[in-house]
């Protein structure tokens, strides 16, 4: 469980790790909070040449707003969306999402822009990006700066529209109007696993009525998707458990689910039904 | 003021809290050399050739060897329940021909760092022709691929009373099928062993896992071909052993012959991954049980096949589980005849070993499922039916007709029923009862599981001790049982410190150092207290009269008028003034002095006890469960445990070794299992596929711990208590579970799959949407 040998880089810019991104390409790997990739390096399932520590880049932890949008820079780690990040409803809900990724150990190092970087199913911030229909900041020396919408970035399980000599330097959200409400639900063994199944809700209320319905589910497929059909279904109705049951079933019939050690495809199903219904219903709370 | 009893914190805590204690992993010797072992990533193969050439180009490499290098050594052999037939099934340190399962040792390379090591080891290459294995025990008994040993490497046979006659005039005969999966203890530090070759004495010393330090040692002299004076095994800290642990393994014979043999200190310490993988596991068995039962509901008689899935070989072990498993079958229960055979079956899979509770654990499943099922067959409440078979206590002791481990089973004494009464009456069960009643009434799918189980403990032929005291007044205990944090060092010291009149903190506990050890077995089956404990009580006694002896003739005192106190020798009738310090007293005492006492040998002492029986100590484990419908998820959020301990030293420790088993327990019910591919690979090889509980999914566990029933084969009348917590546990979720969904006999397997509960929910609803 030791690391095959690399090379390791320390740059203090990001134009210096692109640069080193450039020269070294798919033998390099950018490591951030660590977290999933030295797992990976000590288990000798990932093995790069390089490895370029962006850890001592300044001013890539905090956050900023601008043309109404969270933008979220690679050193910011989950544990800093535990205060409130920015105003108006996405503060709390990145905040409540974080809440569920993994331990505070993990909290204190992992960075977001890791997890989206390192695109498991069952990431909570890929599924949020999702969503939230962010906007990825993808840069290389050669080619510069290019944005990726979160639909076209996440490709297969752990692979991302990310070329082996880009960097992710800063994920863009959009705000959420202050008549957002959302629900989030993460379905796990233990407290602190990845989930099994995730989902994410957001709408706005008009009157009794929700519109701009927007229903993530994460963890059952091999990327995480929003689930056109039944944010048809919910739009402009009034919300009920009905309702919700209804959206639940049709979200469990549409998924195309993966079939793990742990679950055939009609139990990733049953899970779907049920993480739907509860991040719904979650919606209604508080 | 008297100790025994008394909930005394334990000794030698601090050294764990302020991380002074040293691990194995703490030892570095100068030019040592790290250990890494080649493993077979096949489950069944012909191993064809292996080309180390590739792993010399590493920096620091010293050696690699294959089986070849390694021709002087024998298998691994047995330290319990030996026999010639079982020769074949016998590890080799090093894979000969064949490798048997994925992890298999097949070669060790040694280099100068870890690193070093782990890189050249990745260059061996394996030429390995592939054979079909066979990972299930249902597979097993179709045989192997060119294999000459049978599949069956044993048959365990146990029987008493008339079975036919008993099947004959049964009102019914109810029958289960239940099984267990595989899996492990998985203790927090995976294993390791440091070894150095002393030139000077000629001695192999090594450090790492002590608790059957002389086993192992004698084991490994004759391994090598030296005297037992050759090999002296070292005690360090231990993260948790469990039965795993601490039973010789091929890596401690490489580590031992290549410090020889390379001339140069060895260290190996395992990495999780190969911890998941070549560590022995456990529990894996599936049996069909029968229960013939009379009109008045009565059990008449068991019939019960298992088989066991012992993997690729046996270990030091031998057939232990499976003897175990069919002796403990009939547990608490009245019995006119028995029957139990018990199938020792290989598979491709890593060597089964014992853990934590083993056989008990196996056999209280099958016993207490099938308990169950004969409520749901006759209509009755489940502690109904348990309360009519209970042996009572008028017929204690109990002849049970058969032996174990080559020791006549003797039931010594229990309280069964009265042990229920009580932990219904401490904890209010039938709230807790009346509670999922209602709960289920309003929908949700909640229930409450009862298991009854024996114990057994103090098997092992014999136990030595030596007490002494110091100059200083300090007295040291020294015993071949260790130390492995279940706080035996503090239940010894407080034995010793009531019968001497010392202060418990002034009692040093020495436990583990085969150098030091007089005869002595080790730590397993939960017989640490009850033998250590007597030998310990013996040198004491012996202690108390050499002191009195000394300090009558130093006083001229008679001894009946003194008494000795927190060290202190004062005279019994005067309230002030201490007569002598203890310290004073072993100066004069000195051996060779003239106070030296009959022997000589002033202060020193001896305890020993010779095989004086099993203890049959009992309990009851009541579980909650709730099931998530929508998910299958179970939850057990309470769990309750009686458990008589015939004279508990201290309940503290009685407790805190209950409650972590019951956690141990749970995980295996509901958690944990080393799953495998159908290639044999295994599937958890790391702690993020292998799913122990943490503090949130942990149930708070309630403990009630009674002395109604002390043992007979020990004059502090002591049970052991190792093993309790984890034997009932999977029983009680088991029937909890059942009680949830309202489906008697649902859950014959563990652990428990969410999967199963769902496909159960699934066809019920369709059903229900239907109708
Ligand atoms: C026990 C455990 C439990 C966990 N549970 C959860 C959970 O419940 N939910 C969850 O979402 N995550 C979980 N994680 C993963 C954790 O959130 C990681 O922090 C995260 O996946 C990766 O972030 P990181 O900063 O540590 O990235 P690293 O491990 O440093 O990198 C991960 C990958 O992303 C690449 N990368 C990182 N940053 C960039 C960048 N800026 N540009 C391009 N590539 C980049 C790296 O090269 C690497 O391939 C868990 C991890 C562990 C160890």
């Amino acid at each position: 469980m030791r690391a095959a040998a690399f090379d390791y880089h320390a740059p203090s810019s990001l134009d210096e790790a692109v640069g080193l991104l450039a020269e070294h390409g798919d033998d390099a790997r950018v490591l951030a909070g660590g977290q999933s990739l030295v797992p990976a390096m000590n288990s000798r399932l990932a093995r790069p040449g390089h490895v370029i520590d962006i850890n001592r880049i300044a001013h890539a932890e905090r956050p900023h707003v601008s043309a109404g949008r969270l933008r979220i820079p690679p050193l910011m780690r989950h544990v800093d969306f535990d205060t409130l990040a920015v105003d108006g409803p996405l503060g709390p809900l990145m905040r409540d999402v974080t809440r569920h990724i993994s331990h505070l150990p993990i909290r204190l190092r992992g960075t977001f822009c890791g997890s989206v970087a390192n695109a498991d199913p069952a990431s909570e911030w890929c599924l949020a990006t999702t969503v939230l229909g962010a906007e990825m900041i993808a840069r290389s020396a050669r080619r510069g700066v290019r944005n990726v919408l979160a639909k076209a970035f996440y490709e297969s399980i752990m692979t991302t529209a990310l070329a082996d000599d880009e960097m992710l330097v800063e994920v863009q959200i959009p705000l959420l109007s202050p008549f957002v409400r959302y629900g989030f639900h993460k379905i796990a063994r233990r407290s602190g696993d990845y989930g099994l199944a995730l989902c994410l809700v957001v709408y706005e209320r008009d009157e009794d009525e929700m519109v701009k319905v927007r229903v993530g589910l994460g963890g059952v497929e091999a990327v995480p998707r929003r689930l056109g059909a039944v944010e048809e279904l919910l739009e402009r109705r009034q919300p009920s458990r009905r309702l919700f049951r209804e959206a639940a079933d049709l979200a469990a019939e549409i998924a195309d689910p993966l079939v793990t050690a742990d679950g055939d495809e009609a139990y990733q199903r049953d899970l779907t039904r049920a993480v739907v219904t509860r991040a719904l219903d979650r919606s209604l709370e508080g | 003021m008297k100790h025994v009893g008394r909930s005394h914190p334990r000794l030698g805590d601090t050294p764990f809290l302020t991380g002074k204690a040293g691990f194995v992993g703490d030892i570095a010797l100068v030019d040592q050399l790290h250990m890494r072992v080649v493993r077979s990533p096949i489950a069944f193969g012909r191993l064809r050739g292996i080309d180390a050439a590739a792993a010399f180009a590493v920096p620091g490499l010293v050696a690699v060897w294959t089986a070849e290098d390694v021709a002087a050594l024998p298998p691994v052999g047995f330290r319990l329940a030996a026999a010639p037939t079982l020769e074949p099934y016998c590890q080799p340190v090093l894979a000969v021909d064949v490798v048997r399962y994925v992890g298999e040792p097949v070669a060790v390379v040694f280099a100068t760092t870890a690193t070093a090591a782990e890189d050249a080891a990745e260059l061996v290459a394996l030429d390995i022709d592939l054979l079909a294995p066979v990972l299930t025990l249902t597979g097993s008994s179709r045989g192997f691929e060119g294999e000459t040993r049978p599949a069956e490497a044993a048959t365990v046979r146990k029987a008493f009373g008339d079975l036919a006659g008993a099947m004959a005039r049964a009102d019914r005969v109810v029958e289960v099928s239940v099984g267990l999966d595989r899996d492990g203890a998985v203790p927090g530090e995976t294993r390791g062993v440091v070894a150095r070759w002393d030139g000077g004495r000629d001695v192999i010393e090594i450090w790492g896992d002590a608790r059957l330090a002389p086993a192992n040692r004698d084991a490994l002299a004759t391994m090598l071909g030296r005297p037992l004076a050759g090999v002296e095994i070292n005690a360090v800290a231990v993260g948790g052993d469990f039965g795993m642990r601490g039973e010789l393994y091929p890596e401690d014979v490489l580590v031992a012959y290549a410090a020889r043999t390379l001339e140069r200190p060895v260290r190996w310490i395992e990495d999780r991954r190969e911890h998941l993988i070549a560590a022995d596991q456990a529990r894996a068995m599936a049996a069909t049980a029968k229960a013939a039962v009379a009109a008045d509901g009565r059990l008449l008689a068991l019939d019960v096949e298992f088989a066991i899935d012992q993997g690729a070989y046996l270990r030091p072990t031998g057939t232990m589980v499976a003897d175990l498993t069919a002796a403990m079958l009939p547990g608490p229960y009245r019995l006119e005849a028995f029957r139990a055979v018990g199938r020792v079956r290989m598979t491709n899979r890593t060597p089964a070993g014992a853990y934590r509770g083993a056989g008990r654990v196996e056999a209280t499943f099958v016993r207490e499922r099938l308990m169950d099922a004969v409520a749901a067959a006759t209509g009755s409440p489940p502690l109904e039916v348990r309360r009519r078979s209970f042996l009572t206590p008028e017929e204690m002791p109990a002849d049970r007709h058969m032996t174990t481990l080559g020791v006549p089973m003797t039931i010594d004494s229990g309280r069964y029923q009265s042990l229920i009464d009580q932990l219904t009456k401490r904890f209010s069960l039938e709230l807790v009862h009346r509670r999922a009643i209602d709960r289920r009434a309003h929908g949700e799918l909640a229930g409450v599981g009862t298991a009854v189980f024996v114990e057994t403990s103090a098997a092992g032929k014999y136990e030595h001790v030596t007490l002494s005291v110091d100059p200083s007044g300090n007295l040291e205990l020294v015993t071949t049982a260790s130390e492995l944090g279940q706080g035996l060092s503090t239940l010894l010291a407080q034995i010793v410190a009531d019968i001497v009149g010392a202060d418990p903190e002034r009692i040093r506990v020495t436990h583990g150092a085969s150098t030091r050890l007089g005869d002595g077995v080790g730590t397993f089956l939960a017989r640490s207290s009850v033998m250590a404990g007597t030998a310990a009580q013996y040198a004491a006694e012996l202690m108390r009269d050499k002191i009195l002896a000394g300090a009558e003739a130093l006083l001229e005192v008679p001894r009946e008028r003194l008494t000795i106190h927190s060290g202190r020798i004062r005279e019994a009738d005067r309230h002030f003034g201490t007569a002598l310090e203890l310290a004073d007293l072993a100066r004069k005492m000195l051996p060779g002095g003239p106070l030296a006492g009959a022997d000589g040998r002033g202060l020193v002492t001896e305890g020993w006890v010779e095989g004086e029986g099993m203890t049959f100590p009992y309990g009851v484990a009541v579980a909650v469960a709730e099931i998530d419908a929508m998910t299958g998820l179970v939850r057990v959020p309470r769990v309750f445990i009686g458990y008589d301990v015939g004279n508990a030293i201290n309940p503290a420790l009685v407790e805190s070794q209950i409650a972590t088993g019951a956690v141990q327990g749970l995980s295996s019910a509901l958690f944990t299992s080393l799953d495998v591919s159908p290639a044999g690979e295994p599937l958890r090889v790391g702690l993020t596929d292998y799913l122990i509980p943490s503090a949130t999914e942990s149930p708070s566990v309630d403990v009630l711990i009674t002395e109604d029933a002390p043992s007979l084969t020990n004059p502090l009348g002591m049970k052991g208590a190792g093993t309790a917590g984890v034997t009932g546990i999977g029983a009680a979720v088991a029937a909890a579970i059942d009680e949830a969904l309202q489906v008697p006999g649902f859950t014959t397997h563990l652990p428990v799959r969410p999967v199963a509960i769902r496909n159960l929910l699934r066809k019920r609803s369709g059903k229900s949407e239907r109708g």
